[in-house]
């Protein structure tokens, strides 16, 4: 299918990118880099500082580079985040000033100890609390929301405006509602953009200003509307699959370009650096105690522990995904060493089994070594998944017959 | 109720029973009349166990029968320190009375690294999960295999209901994932259906108010749903008494640390003196008698260190190793054979580091002095901790451990070995064990890696010559009220 015209447009800005942050820190402004998506970027935004989402994955390599200062039983997207820093050559990792860390993942909140240690970044964390959805623990959070502006307030050298607030919750919650739509086209027969597209629109949010994100994804979704009735971009019998697990980094193509070469549609998705961006997150109040509540209820991460299965909203978002995207299907990706999401593996696999939903789990790192059997496993559940579609489309005929 | 006797008897090592007993006639016989001289234990119901009782227990009746795979360790003890008969006593029929207390309605926790006191003043018997040193002793540990966690085993343990645990107490952002996860995957496939807690340490909060107050009110939540299930109530007087044994013991267990540490010869083998400040971690079921026993222990201690008698098995002057990390021990292979000696076990001595406050909120003082504090800090602090003990035990290596599949004590292997090395300058080694492939650690690859290892500071120890200087060791926080050893 042809590109949206508006994706070169995301293109050219990240090029630019890197120079206009080396001139703003010229001109003195902080950049503040986040891991974990449980950091209010509203309250940064806000503060003057320039926030960049930061992560890499995809490359064997730099994970490699990793084990030099963490064992090689971290999941890969730790070591490969290491490995940046330490190549030291990645425009946004280098033009950090401060790290800070939504401490959810045990694993992401120790790698940027490391960071701190080995290469003297400056880190801040916030801690956010496991048991979230008792009272004490948005209390907490709260707390601890208040207490790390007031550590952003000092690198900033200001205090945070509650006008300026109010404008940063506006804008980023414009983003969430813009990307949300770009994002439903996946639900339709035909879409005029795919997942791999989507996600590269938002990873590029990670990046570029929430300004500019925001004015190139108002284009893009003005563009979406001119050709998605004129484009048919696939057939109607493709399969169409959901993919669910651990994180998918920017520049972490292995499973979807898979896919791809085989024809798969990927229709939904449930990864943090994904769907989990924008969805089942609002800000009642311009406020931090508005920020920390809506932050605190976001759709969960499998690190953050829920013991009701019946009520859990991450499983909640991934049945309503499958029926409003009418996914034929669930991929569960799992990194290796990324327990938050291996744990839950077994789980998943009964529930969607219970639904009679094919679900196939693949526990992948960066390397290559096993793109052969992706590509066997995958090409098998497809084929289950097609004569599933064959069977029900036939038994339908011979009902309407 | 499952048939606990038969799954362990599967397991069972007979050989090593009849090896130790044939091979130690004379010494068992002495042994036993310095043993049968003393005073037996009293149980906190009243329960009064003699000497003949006891001694019967570990040589001749119970334990020969259930569990004749724990006398591979034996050599390791000294038996003619009747504290520390009684300790193994404690230690090993732990499990025992477990089951039987079970039985009779007492509520068991799988409480994971809290601190034991409150569950004792609810009227429950916690224990660690996956670090129950009498459970693995017996086998009894079940882990998978088929994932990259590490074998926190009692989780698993409790999902094929070989441990009648009837709650689950899970603090999480202490320092561990897997054992929450194993608890959540085991709770929310409905294998057994007990309630679950999680007591919230979120990682980084420190020591924040808020972070503080967030912790007790978590706690007491806990507590009060932990009464509803065993039919108690909770008391703040009755739990600060509870914190007043506690602090008792976790007295004990320093001092016994500080013997070991301070000693030119230290008087502890390797088996013994991890064995002993391990059962730190549960009390053995027993407050009180264990109280007694490790204080028992601290004082023979000093005894055999006032005349020099080292442990039972060790070198004349072995070389000192401070073991750093979690979940995780070397005492097969620091063993009375290799010429070293632990002074010092990171993850058996941070849960007895100093006493609680014993007045004001109890929930409060449980929460200030939250176990594996070391673990909590910051990376550099949490090294800082390891590097006062190294130099106030006088090591001459340091070993940091891990298991394989935990994540999070793996990725703080280097920065803490590079710390240790920049500000004590003694060698380290980073060694991954498996709870599962029990080969990885004690034969093969670990053992070659450690006795090299050892073989570089022996070398370091000639060229150097003699015992290290003594050095002051540091005091931590203890209410001086409880005399332990003068």
């Amino acid at each position: 299918m042809n590109m949206p015209e508006t994706l070169k447009r995301f293109e050219e800005a990240l090029e630019h990118r890197p120079g206009e942050l080396v001139e703003a820190r010229q001109n003195g402004k902080k950049v503040v880099g986040v891991f974990c998506c449980y950091t209010p970027l509203e309250i940064i935004h806000s503060l003057g500082l320039i926030p960049l989402k930061l992560g890499w994955g995809g490359d064997d390599e730099l994970a490699e580079q990793g084990i030099e200062y963490i064992t090689n039983i971290q999941c890969p997207y730790v070591r490969q985040t290491i490995g940046v820093f330490k190549e030291g050559k990645n425009p946004y990792a280098v033009n950090t000033d401060v790290i800070t860390i939504s401490a959810v993942c045990l694993q992401e909140y120790r790698m940027v100890e490391v960071l701190r240690y080995y290469f003297g970044k400056e880190t801040l964390t916030l801690s956010v609390p496991k048991n979230y959805y008792l009272p004490e623990g948005k209390e907490f959070f709260e707390k601890e929301v208040e207490g790390f502006t007031a550590e952003l307030e000092k690198i900033a050298g200001r205090k945070l405006d509650p006008d300026l607030l109010r404008a940063s919750v506006d804008l980023y919650a414009d983003i969430r509602n813009n990307t949300a739509e770009i994002y439903d086209y996946l639900a339709l027969d035909y879409s005029p953009i795919t997942w791999k597209q989507v996600i590269t629109v938002i990873h590029a949010g990670f990046y570029l200003s929430p300004e500019k994100h925001l004015s190139l994804l108002k284009e893009l979704n003005s563009e979406l509307k001119t050709i998605q009735m004129s484009e048919k971009v696939r057939p109607i019998n493709s399969v169409r699959l959901m993919i669910s697990g651990s994180i998918i980094a920017p520049g972490n193509t292995k499973i979807i370009d898979v896919l791809e070469e085989l024809g798969v549609t990927v229709v939904a998705d449930d990864i943090c650096s994904g769907q989990r961006t924008f969805a089942g997150f609002t800000v009642k109040e311009p406020t931090l105690a508005g920020l920390a509540e809506a932050y605190l209820d976001r759709i969960p991460c499998a690190a953050q522990l829920y013991p009701d299965q019946k009520t859990d909203k991450r499983l909640e978002n991934i049945f309503r995904q499958i029926k409003d995207h009418r996914a034929d299907g669930v991929l569960y990706h799992t990194l290796r060493f990324c327990d938050p999401y291996t744990f839950r593996v077994q789980e998943n696999k009964e529930l969607l089994d219970a639904k009679d939903i094919p679900f196939l789990q693949l526990h992948t790192d960066y390397g290559a070594n096993d793109i052969g059997q992706l590509h066997t496993r995958i090409q098998a559940q497809m084929e289950i998944i097609k004569r599933r579609k064959k069977e029900v489309h036939h038994a339908r005929s011979q009902k309407a017959v | 109720m499952p048939d606990h006797k038969k799954q362990y008897k599967d397991k069972v090592l007979t050989k090593a029973y009849e090896d130790f007993v044939n091979e130690n006639k004379e010494y068992l016989e002495k042994a036993r009349n310095i043993f049968l001289k003393e005073k037996g234990l009293t149980f906190r119901d009243g329960t009064y166990l003699s000497p003949e009782y006891i001694w019967d227990w570990i040589f001749v009746k119970d334990a020969p029968e259930k569990y004749p795979n724990i006398f591979i360790g034996f050599q390791g003890y000294d038996l003619e320190s009747p504290s520390v008969v009684k300790f193994i006593y404690l230690y090993y029929s732990f499990y025992d009375r477990l089951i039987a207390a079970s039985d009779n309605g007492v509520l068991i926790v799988n409480r994971k690294e809290t601190i034991p006191d409150m569950f004792y003043a609810l009227g429950s018997i916690p224990i660690r999960g996956g670090a129950g040193a009498a459970l693995r002793h017996q086998s009894l540990s079940v882990v998978p295999d088929n994932f990259e966690a590490c074998g926190a085993g009692s989780a698993w343990a409790w999902k094929d209901n070989r441990i009648p645990f009837g709650a689950q107490v899970v603090p999480t952002g202490v320092h561990c994932y897997d054992t929450p996860n194993n608890a959540l995957a085991v709770h929310r496939a409905g294998k057994v259906d007990i309630p679950i807690f999680y007591l919230d340490n979120p990682i980084g909060s420190g020591d924040a108010e808020w972070a503080i107050d967030y912790r007790v009110k978590t706690l007491r939540r806990a507590a009060e749903e932990i009464a509803k299930l065993n039919g108690a109530t909770v008391d703040d007087e009755r739990l600060r008494r509870e914190i007043i044994i506690g602090n008792k013991v976790r007295k004990a267990v320093w001092r016994i640390y500080e013997v070991q540490a301070e000693s030119d010869q230290p008087p502890f083998t390797a088996h013994e003196f991890e064995t002993i400040i391990h059962a730190g971690h549960n009390w053995a079921g027993e407050p009180e008698a264990f109280q007694e026993v490790l204080e028992g222990i601290a004082v023979e201690a000093k005894e055999r260190q006032s005349h020099k008698v080292h442990g039972t098995v060790n070198h004349k002057n072995p070389v000192r190793i401070f073991v750093g990390g979690a979940c995780t021990h070397f005492r097969p292979l620091i063993g009375h054979t290799s010429g070293a000696v632990p002074v010092g076990v990171e993850w058996f001595l941070v849960p007895s580091h100093g006493s609680l406050n014993e007045e004001g909120d109890p929930f409060r003082a449980l929460v200030e002095g939250l176990p594996l504090k070391s673990l909590t800090v910051p990376l550099e602090e949490h090294a800082d901790w390891i590097v006062d003990r190294i130099k106030e035990s006088r090591a001459e290596g340091f070993i940091y451990g891990y298991k394989w599949g935990c994540n999070f004590a793996s990725s703080a292997a280097l920065v803490i070995s590079d710390v240790v090395k920049k500000k004590t300058g003694i060698p380290t080694l980073i060694m991954e064990t498996d709870f599962i492939a029990k080969q990885a650690n004690e034969s093969g690859g670990g053992l070659t890696r450690v006795e090299a290892f050892i073989e570089i500071l022996k070398q370091n120890k000639r060229l150097k010559g003699g015992v290290p200087e003594k050095r002051h060791i540091k005091k931590p926080n203890y209410n001086s009220a409880h005399v332990v050893v003068e």
